[in-house]
């Protein structure tokens, strides 16, 4: 969800900064209202966004992670959020610990469990705004002039980038074990599929910890670190287009403050 | 001419070892020189080139005595990043010094460090990337190139940063021949045109012969120097220094030692042509050495039906046809990026054909399952080192043959054969990441032996090794071959093709464009040139020779040695 996909949409070109204020603004918005109505309007938002700049829907990502616990979610609020308008109820035997007695789904309840995962997705899906439409340099660059220092920003894109070589490895491993007749990734229960993960940690933890060194030594051996100043050949500068879209993004959540806040009903 | 580098009475320990890894080294180097460091693995080359800008003590710790004066500078006296103006390493495995998401960036990366104007860095980078052949790669990401690219990325990103010297680590490992040359081509180029120096780490006889100056180390010191035209010359020193003698160089070695030849041995092919046209020989009775070795009883074991396949959309194999048969030995040759991990990864189930069946003695690998498989055709991995997870050699052969629900006795057995083999049973209570990478293959071996499949499948398995393990894993191999395992060899050592297999399949683009008996194969000059891998020297060299036809099928310099001895006969 943070890998980078090359396009060529207005998104794309847009300053990284502009789509941080833009994705910032969503996800605040979102923690500022529980109607769902509000909210949907919000994901439609980010919807649009997503569809626009055709960022690659992950289907393994949102059947497999997401859903499940946006669905998860939405029966805990379902079943004890405190309602009092109640919907179904079922009743328990007393001796059940934790859930003896009356267990009921009440309207505020279901209302609740919308708007929970409503915001589930919302914040979920603005960081790819940003992350999946921006080159890396482009994204430090812009970071390193909202002021964070170069160092802190470098060393946050290469760790990005370390994850990526040791998923790699980690992949190398799982192959490895395959092609020796180990089935335990392809069969059994999760338990045991899980446990099938648990011996190849240590060892590319200690590769990444040894790419790690080695990384260290290439990015020192380039002069990191030379001169407080430091050049950048990639320069965000905010164009037109930007200023534009930086003044909607601003109104837009103006507005929608008003409303979400109940200024105006 | 100044020394740019000065070596007085260095010797390095590693924090918290008692051992010197570099032990009184003394050595100048001249501006505008090549310098090539050769030795076994282990010796010491990289840990004395870290020593030039200062990685070594800076930032790796240790203690280091004597002294390193780079371009006047003392190294203890300035830090890596200053140092990093002077001397630029490149180092061994591409994949730890490429950290941007772009080739543009990555080449901008160490100017951009050094402060220096945004409009030069523009230039820098062109030049570097017009000098490299990296043209149209700007926004491609690094992590996603082919070997030769990322090493192409790799010295682009050092050449930028313009430095006086260029310290090359391997700088060839892995690359196929035109790739190499390009690399060749490269050095040569800077050092006639800037004035470059370089140091370089190798032991393959291409970069060999670039070096005005040769020094042997072993054990972390220097032993001795001299001029590629000696070191080629003398057959013992060439073997005291693990270095493997080329095939044209040992063809004039055995001529000498035949008495036909008297002379210097020549280092290249374009030396030895006029030099072989005054040896004697027969024209019309050279004796034919074509006798393939029929495969065993022609029992099928694989066959794959107009299979293609690859990543996601893109497909790497294209409609590719193959009959293997138990008991033969197979070359499977190709540019870097041709497609032949892929194909060897699709046979063992790894990756799912988009179309086309692959049978495995007889049954269709759709039926099958990954662990089905791997009792059949065991695969080793290139870089078998990074896939090893266990905490002992003997637990990790015994991995594969557990999962095939052996009795205890029987894995034991098996694990112990498999390491005989191998000659590493003395090892397996080491940690398999402890070893040598010459002992991390075998290891490798090892594992795919325990398995006792029917064929195994190599994936350049005589990458960065130096030549004492190249010589050990060849004798593997061909004992292997002696008791007849069916083996896919894939490598870019045309000498060993020529030595050991059979037959080859070259790989270009995806299809295959030869099939057919190593000797042919070589000699075919369509052939040789679609696969893109260049002539072997000994071929090349025959080939230029009056009535060329008479040598057709001679591979190595024995051979040729054989056929002339045939004289009269």
């Amino acid at each position: 969800m943070i890998r980078y996909y090359s396009g060529d949409t207005l998104i794309h070109k847009l300053d990284p900064r502009v789509k941080i204020a833009l994705s910032t603004s969503l996800f605040l918005l979102a923690f500022l209202t529980r109607d769902p109505l509000r909210l949907s309007f919000l994901l439609t938002v980010v919807l649009m966004i997503w569809f626009y700049a055709r960022i690659p829907f992950s289907e393994n990502f949102f059947l497999k992670t997401l859903i499940p616990i946006a669905l998860f979610t939405f029966l805990i609020q379902l079943l004890f959020y405190p309602g009092k308008v109640i919907l179904v109820s079922v009743k328990i035997p007393s001796w059940i610990p934790y859930f003896g007695g009356m267990l009921a789904a009440t309207q505020e309840g279901l209302i609740n469990g919308i708007s929970m995962v409503l915001r589930l997705f919302i914040v979920i899906m603005v960081m790819p705004i940003v992350t999946m439409t921006t080159r890396l340099e482009r994204l430090l660059n812009s970071m390193v002039k909202l002021g964070l220092p170069y160092e802190l920003a470098f060393t946050l894109t290469t760790s990005i980038n370390l994850l990526s070589i040791l998923q790699a490895d980690i992949e190398d491993v799982i192959e490895a074990q395959k092609i020796r007749g180990f089935r335990g990734f392809d069969e059994g229960g999760i338990i045991k599929k899980i446990k099938a993960y648990v011996p190849i940690i240590i060892p590319v933890a200690m590769e990444g910890f040894m790419i790690a060194r080695q990384m260290e030594v290439a990015i020192k051996s380039r002069a990191f670190g030379a001169s407080n100043r430091r050049t950048s050949l990639i320069n965000v500068k905010m164009d037109k287009v930007d200023w534009i879209v930086l003044f909607f993004t601003l109104t837009g959540t103006i507005i929608s403050l008003v409303f979400f806040l109940g200024f105006v009903h | 001419m100044r020394d740019v580098v000065k070596i007085e009475n260095l010797s390095y320990f590693y924090p918290y070892s008692e051992v010197a890894v570099l032990d009184h080294i003394n050595l100048s180097i001249k501006e505008g020189e090549i310098v090539v460091l050769t030795g076994p693995t282990g010796s010491g080359k990289t840990t004395l080139c870290l020593t030039l800008n200062g990685v070594i003590p800076h930032i790796l710790g240790g203690k280091l005595d004597g002294r390193v004066l780079v371009d006047g500078m003392d190294v203890l006296e300035h830090d890596v990043a200053e140092l990093s103006t002077k001397v630029g390493i490149v180092f061994q495995s591409p994949d730890v010094q490429l950290f941007s998401s772009s080739v543009i960036s990555e080449i901008a990366f160490g100017p951009e460090n050094l402060a220096i104007p945004r409009e030069e860095i523009r230039e820098r980078v062109s030049w570097a990337m017009e000098l490299t052949g990296l043209k149209g790669y700007e926004e491609r990401s690094p992590a996603k190139l082919s070997d030769g690219e990322k090493r192409k990325v790799a010295i682009a990103s050092i050449l930028a940063m313009r430095p006086k010297i260029i310290v090359l680590d391997e700088p060839t490992t892995g690359l196929d021949s035109i790739e190499a040359k390009r690399v060749i081509s490269l050095i040569e180029s800077l050092r006639n045109k800037y004035r470059t120096t370089f140091l370089i780490v190798e032991h393959r006889e291409h970069i060999l012969r670039l070096a005005d100056r040769i020094l042997l180390m072993v054990d972390g010191k220097i032993l001795g120097e001299c001029k590629p035209r000696d070191l080629f010359d003398d057959e013992k020193l060439m073997n005291s220094a693990y270095i493997r003698v080329p095939e044209v160089v040992k063809l004039f070695h055995l001529l000498r030692k035949e008495g036909i030849y008297r002379g210097r041995i020549p280092l290249t092919v374009e030396e030895a042509l006029p030099v072989i046209s005054r040896v004697p020989i027969a024209p019309s009775t050279v004796k034919s050495c074509n006798a393939p070795k029929d495969p065993r009883a022609n029992e099928e074991l694989i066959r794959m039906e107009r299979v293609s396949c690859g990543y996601g959309k893109q497909e790497v194999i294209k409609e590719v046809n193959v009959k293997i048969n138990k008991g033969e030995f197979l070359a499977l040759v190709g540019r870097n990026g041709a497609g032949k991990t892929t194909l060897a990864k699709c046979m063992v189930g790894l990756i799912k054909p988009s179309n086309g069946r692959i049978l495995l003695q007889g049954r269709d690998i759709r039926d099958m399952n990954i662990a089905d498989i791997s009792p059949i055709i065991s695969y080793i991995f290139q870089n078998p080192e990074r896939q090893f997870f266990s905490m002992s050699v003997e637990e990790e052969v015994s991995f594969g043959p557990r999962n095939l629900g052996l009795s205890e006795e029987e894995i034991n057995e098996r694990v112990e054969e498999s390491l005989r083999s191998v000659n590493l049973i003395h090892l397996k209570e080491k940690h398999p990441r402890s070893l040598s990478r010459g002992q991390m293959q075998r290891l490798a071996i090892a594992i795919a032996l325990a398995m006792r499949p029917q064929a195994i499948i190599l994936d350049e398995p005589m990458t960065g090794q130096d030549e004492a393990s190249l010589r050990s894993i060849e004798m593997i191999l061909r004992k292997l071959r002696e008791e007849g395992k069916t083996i896919l060899l894939i490598t870019h050592e045309m000498g060993l093709v020529s030595r050991l297999a059979d037959r080859v399949i070259a790989l270009a683009n995806g299809r295959i464009v030869f099939d057919g008996p190593t000797r042919k194969f070589f000699w075919d000059e369509r052939a040789v040139i679609e696969a893109g891998i260049g002539f072997p020297p000994l071929v090349q060299l025959l080939r230029n020779l009056p009535d060329p036809s008479r040598f057709e099928g001679i591979v190595t310099a024995e051979e040729f040695i054989e056929a002339i001895r045939g004289r009269g006969k």
